[in-house]
């Protein structure tokens, strides 16, 4: 019911511009902005995942993903892998960077690292400019909106069906990626999560189970 | 017990003494526990499944954990499907990757005891029961540095399967409960369910 739910959302979001915020009282926003921050691990993680990729035309393909990432530096090193652990995909990207370390076939595409890694961000790091507002949107859905990359908007929400869920927006209120999430654990950390992203002939989605997280030193 | 040791894997020895015991294995039923090892990983990721094999090139792969999925090879091409969210098993894109197609048939070829005559890796005899096989060309070496096969005690059985992608990235695959010639039905090769 609560993936019903986080569907609809993301069905209702597809056609959504930027929405408006009703501000809460700003003596309530420290503390919801500290709710929104506990979506977000915090230090270094090895998180490891299955990943459901489904493209445009229907096509579908499984991988294993490894993220190890710090929010320290902000840096992150992933892997792609085939189910059977064949390497397909390793990239750095230490906030200035991004360097392919092993691609193959369609991961060779320059654009398919910068995509996997904006991606990686988007879905584990807090928006680096800050928190905008918080408040809720026109549901009633509480929400946080921050200044993303770029010129990116980003509103983290707290659907009342439980989990939460991400929009990302560019500069004009188009949006660029969608998130769902079940709720995470005390580590900032969620089984489940779910993101679509692409347009046209590029659109992807991506369902993602967490296989194992461990926290690094 | 190292002089019977010894004496059990006198089969791998030579490559016709393992293709000679090769052709007494019709089928076998192994379960399998994958490690994958990257510089990356803290620890290991561990896989585990069953495998399936039946000359002269039918294959079962399967992944009980942690996500279901089975690789088939049938008529040399392999066929993914993996557990959808939903629950059922799907076929999956991945499995058309060149990197399966080249893998799957290769395994086949070992199970049959064909290590010498393989077009794609050149194959030696090492120390520990081990066969070394190391790929002819330079753009397979992309993905595949070597791979070493540790034969079991019983002839024609293999043990142990380590691919490297390099010295530091590699996966290793140890088989148990492996079952000579057992009777396979038709359908595991066929259907994925």
């Amino acid at each position: 019911m609560k993936w019903l739910l986080a569907g609809m959302l993301l069905l209702m979001g597809a056609c959504a511009q930027l929405p408006t915020i009703e501000p809460m009282e700003a003596n309530r926003i420290p503390a919801i902005e500290m709710d929104c921050r506990s979506h977000f691990p915090q230090g270094r993680w090895q998180l490891v995942h299955t990943i459901r990729a489904r493209f445009y035309g229907g096509r579908q393909a499984t991988f294993t993903g490894v993220v190890v990432l710090s929010t320290h530096n902000e840096s992150i090193h992933c892997v792609l892998m085939t189910v059977e652990g064949m390497v397909l995909f390793e990239a750095v990207d230490d906030r200035h960077s991004i360097t392919v370390k092993r691609a193959f076939g369609p991961f060779e595409n320059p654009d398919f690292a910068q995509g996997v890694m904006a991606d990686i961000r988007f879905l584990f790091f807090m928006p680096e400019g800050g928190l905008i507002t918080a408040g809720a949107i026109n549901d009633g859905t509480r929400t946080c909106r921050y200044q993303g990359q770029g010129r990116t908007i980003v509103d983290l929400m707290e659907p009342s069906g439980g989990g939460w869920a991400m929009h990302q927006y560019d500069a004009h209120g188009k949006l660029l990626r969608r998130a769902v999430a079940d709720a995470v654990n005390s580590q900032g950390i969620a089984s489940r999560m779910g993101i679509d992203a692409g347009s046209g002939r590029h659109a992807y989605h991506l369902s993602m189970d967490l296989v194992e997280s461990v926290k690094l030193p | 017990m190292l002089l019977a040791a010894g004496l059990c894997l006198g089969w791998a020895d030579s490559f016709d003494g393992i293709r000679a015991a090769a052709a007494t294995v019709m089928a076998v039923q192994a379960d399998f526990v994958q490690e994958k090892h990257l510089p990356i990983l803290a620890k290991p990721l561990v896989s585990t499944g069953r495998l399936y094999y039946r000359r002269p090139d039918a294959l079962r792969w399967e992944y009980t954990a942690p996500v279901k999925s089975v690789l088939i090879m049938d008529d040399g091409k392999a066929r993914r499907f993996v557990e959808s969210e939903q629950g059922g098993l799907v076929e999956d894109a991945s499995g058309r990757m060149q990197a399966m197609q080249v893998v799957m048939p290769e395994i086949s070829g070992w199970l049959s005891g064909r290590f010498q005559d393989n077009p794609l890796f050149d194959a030696s005899l090492s120390e520990g029961n081990r066969i070394l096989m190391v790929p002819k060309d330079e753009g397979m070496q992309r993905f595949i540095q070597r791979i070493e096969l540790v034969m079991a005690g019983t002839p024609g059985v293999i043990q142990e399967v380590l691919i490297f992608e390099s010295e530091k990235a590699f996966t290793r695959m140890v088989f148990s409960d492996t079952h000579v010639n057992p009777d396979l039905d038709d359908r595991l090769f066929q259907d994925a369910r």
